[in-house]
C-alpha cells in the first residue's frame, strides 16, 4: 500500500515542477511587461520568461506565481526583472518593494536581490523595499515574516542572518545592521492569494522611519 | 516768627507723605545669577496626540527657587504643525510688580518663594524637515506659546526658533543638538518690547525607543520695569538680571 501511495505522493508534491510556469496571476491597476524591448500589457494568467521586466504602476499591484513554487507581491511603482526561472531562481528589485514567498515543500534557491544586496531566502515569506533616499543613496528594508533569509553584500562579503519577525535596515543599501523587530511591520499584509481575502498592502513605509518632526524636547 | 519756624518745620516733616517715597538706591541693582535646574518629563503620545508633562525646579541663589508642573496636550493638526493647549501651576516666579516697600520703609523684593500661580495658554510649533542638509536629520521648528496668569493677568508670548541636527544611527536619533533663542513680548505688562530673551542650547542623548536624557544651558537677560508701587512713590527704574541655567531633563516616551 505505502509502496503504491509515495509515488502517488511525490508525484502530486513534484508535479509543479513537472509542468510549471510563470504567470501573473493576479494584478490590479496598471501593470506592464517589457519582454525584449516590447512592452506587454498584463493580463490575468500572462506568461513570464526570463528577463521579463516586470513593472507596476500608482496605486497598481502585481502577484506573480514563479516556477518552482515561489511568488512574488509587487506594491504599486515597482519594477522586477525576473532573472533565473530555474530552480535557482533569482529577481532583481529594480525599484519600490515586494513581498517573497516561497513554496513550503519545494525549496532550493530564491534569492531576490538588488544591485548591490542579495536576500536569500531559508524560509519562505519575506518583504524587501527601497526605503528613502538619503545622500543620494537608497535604503534598503527586509523583514521576514516566515522562515529565514540571508541577506549579504557580495561586494564586502558581509552577511546576516534575519529570522522570522526581525526586519533590518540597510542605509545606502551599503551597511548591514543588525536585525531587530520593528513595529511598523506589524502592518504588512502577507496575504499573497486574492481568493483569502484583501491582497493590497499600503503599509506607509516612511513609517519606518524615525519621524523627527515628531521630536519634542520642551 | 517762631510760628513760621515751625510750619516750614512742619511742612518738612510731613512731606514724605505727599512726595516721592523713594531715594537713589532704592530700585533693584542689576544682576547675574546661575541657576542649576532639573526636570522630569513624559510624553504620552496617542498618534496624533500627545500628551506633555513635566515637573522642574530651578534654584536661584540670589531669588526664590521655583517649581513648575506643567501639563500640555497637542494635537498634530497636520505633519508640520503641532497646536496645543496647556495648563501650569508654578511657584516661586518673581514679576515686575513685586519690587515693594517693607513695612521699615526700606525697598525690597517681596517674598515669592510660596507663591501659587495657574497659568494657561496656547503653543503653536510648525517645524520642517531641512531635506537639503546632508543626513536629512536638520529640524527647525519656531515655537509660539500664548500664556496668561490667572494671578496678575499678565499675557505673554514666547518665539522660540530652534534648529536641531540629529545624529542617526540606523536611522534613528542617537543624539540631537539644538540651538535655539527665546524671545518673550509682554502684551499687558513691563515697558520692554521684550522682557526676556537669550539663547538655549540642548544636547540629548536617546537611551532606547523611550528614553531621552537632555542637558540644556542657558543665557537670559530679563528686563525688569518699574512696579507699580514703586511707580506710585514717583519713582522709575530699569535694570537687567542676566542668568545663566544649566540642568538636566529626563525625558520618558510612550507610544500609547
Amino acid at each position: 500500500m505505502l509502496k503504491a501511495v509515495l509515488p502517488i505522493a511525490a508525484l502530486l508534491i513534484y508535479s509543479p515542477l513537472l509542468w510549471s510556469q510563470s504567470i501573473i496571476s493576479y494584478f490590479e491597476g496598471e501593470v506592464t511587461v517589457k519582454r525584449n524591448s516590447r512592452e506587454i500589457e498584463a493580463d490575468f494568467g500572462l506568461d513570464l520568461e526570463e528577463g521579463d521586466l516586470v513593472l507596476t504602476g500608482p496605486s497598481a499591484l502585481a502577484i506573480l506565481e514563479l516556477d518552482h513554487g515561489r511568488t512574488l507581491k509587487m506594491r504599486e511603482n515597482s519594477s522586477v526583472t525576473l532573472e533565473d526561472l530555474s530552480p535557482r531562481t533569482s529577481v532583481e528589485l529594480k525599484s519600490g518593494s515586494v513581498f517573497a514567498k516561497v513554496d513550503r515543500l519545494l525549496n532550493g534557491d530564491f534569492n531576490v536581490r538588488t544591485e548591490s544586496v542579495v536576500a536569500g531566502v531559508r524560509g519562505t515569506q519575506f518583504f524587501m523595499a527601497y526605503g528613502q533616499m538619503i545622500d543620494a543613496k537608497a535604503d534598503l528594508w527586509l523583514c521576514v515574516n516566515e522562515g529565514r533569509v540571508e541577506v549579504s553584500i557580495p561586494e564586502t562579503g558581509d552577511s546576516v542572518l534575519v529570522n522570522e519577525g526581525e526586519g533590518i535596515i540597510i542605509p545606502g543599501s551599503i551597511q548591514l545592521t543588525p536585525p531587530e523587530a520593528y513595529d511598523w511591520t506589524e502592518d504588512l499584509n502577507w496575504n499573497t492569494n486574492p481568493s483569502s481575502g484583501d491582497v493590497r498592502d499600503e503599509t506607509d513605509l516612511s513609517g519606518a522611519y524615525s519621524d523627527l518632526l515628531d521630536q519634542d524636547y520642551f | 516768627m517762631k510760628i513760621k519756624i515751625s510750619l516750614v518745620l512742619l511742612l518738612f516733616l510731613i512731606q514724605p507723605l505727599f512726595g516721592d517715597h523713594h531715594n537713589e538706591g532704592d530700585s533693584p541693582s542689576d544682576t547675574v545669577g546661575f541657576s542649576p535646574a532639573f526636570a522630569v518629563s513624559s510624553i504620552l503620545d496617542f498618534g496624533d496626540f500627545d500628551l506633555h508633562t513635566f515637573i522642574a525646579a530651578e534654584f536661584n541663589s540670589e531669588s526664590p527657587h521655583v517649581y513648575e508642573f506643567q501639563a500640555l496636550l497637542y494635537y498634530r493638526v497636520f505633519r508640520n504643525l503641532k497646536a496645543g493647549v496647556f495648563y501650569r501651576l508654578q511657584m516661586g516666579q518673581r514679576h515686575d510688580d513685586d519690587w515693594i516697600r517693607n513695612d521699615d520703609g526700606s525697598w525690597g523684593w517681596d517674598d515669592a518663594s510660596s507663591r501659587l500661580e495657574n497659568i494657561a495658554g496656547a503653543d503653536l510649533t510648525p517645524r520642517f524637515l531641512l531635506s537639503f542638509m546632508p543626513g536629512k536629520s536638520w529640524v527647525l521648528k519656531t515655537k509660539v506659546r500664548y500664556s496668561y496668569s490667572f494671578y496678575n493677568r499678565n499675557q505673554k508670548v514666547l518665539f522660540r526658533p530652534e534648529l536641531t541636527w540629529f545624529l542617526m544611527k540606523n536611522r534613528k536619533p542617537v543624539w540631537n543638538f539644538s540651538a535655539a533663542y527665546g524671545l518673550y513680548f509682554p502684551l499687558n505688562f513691563s515697558d520692554s518690547l521684550i522682557y526676556e530673551h537669550g539663547p538655549y542650547l540642548t544636547i540629548s542623548r536617546h537611551i532606547g525607543d523611550s528614553l531621552i536624557l537632555s542637558l540644556f544651558g542657558e543665557y537670559r537677560t530679563r528686563y525688569w520695569s518699574s512696579s507699580a508701587e514703586y511707580i506710585a512713590a514717583g519713582g522709575d527704574y530699569h535694570v537687567h538680571e542676566e542668568r545663566y541655567r544649566a540642568g538636566l531633563n529626563l525625558i520618558w516616551r510612550t507610544r500609547i
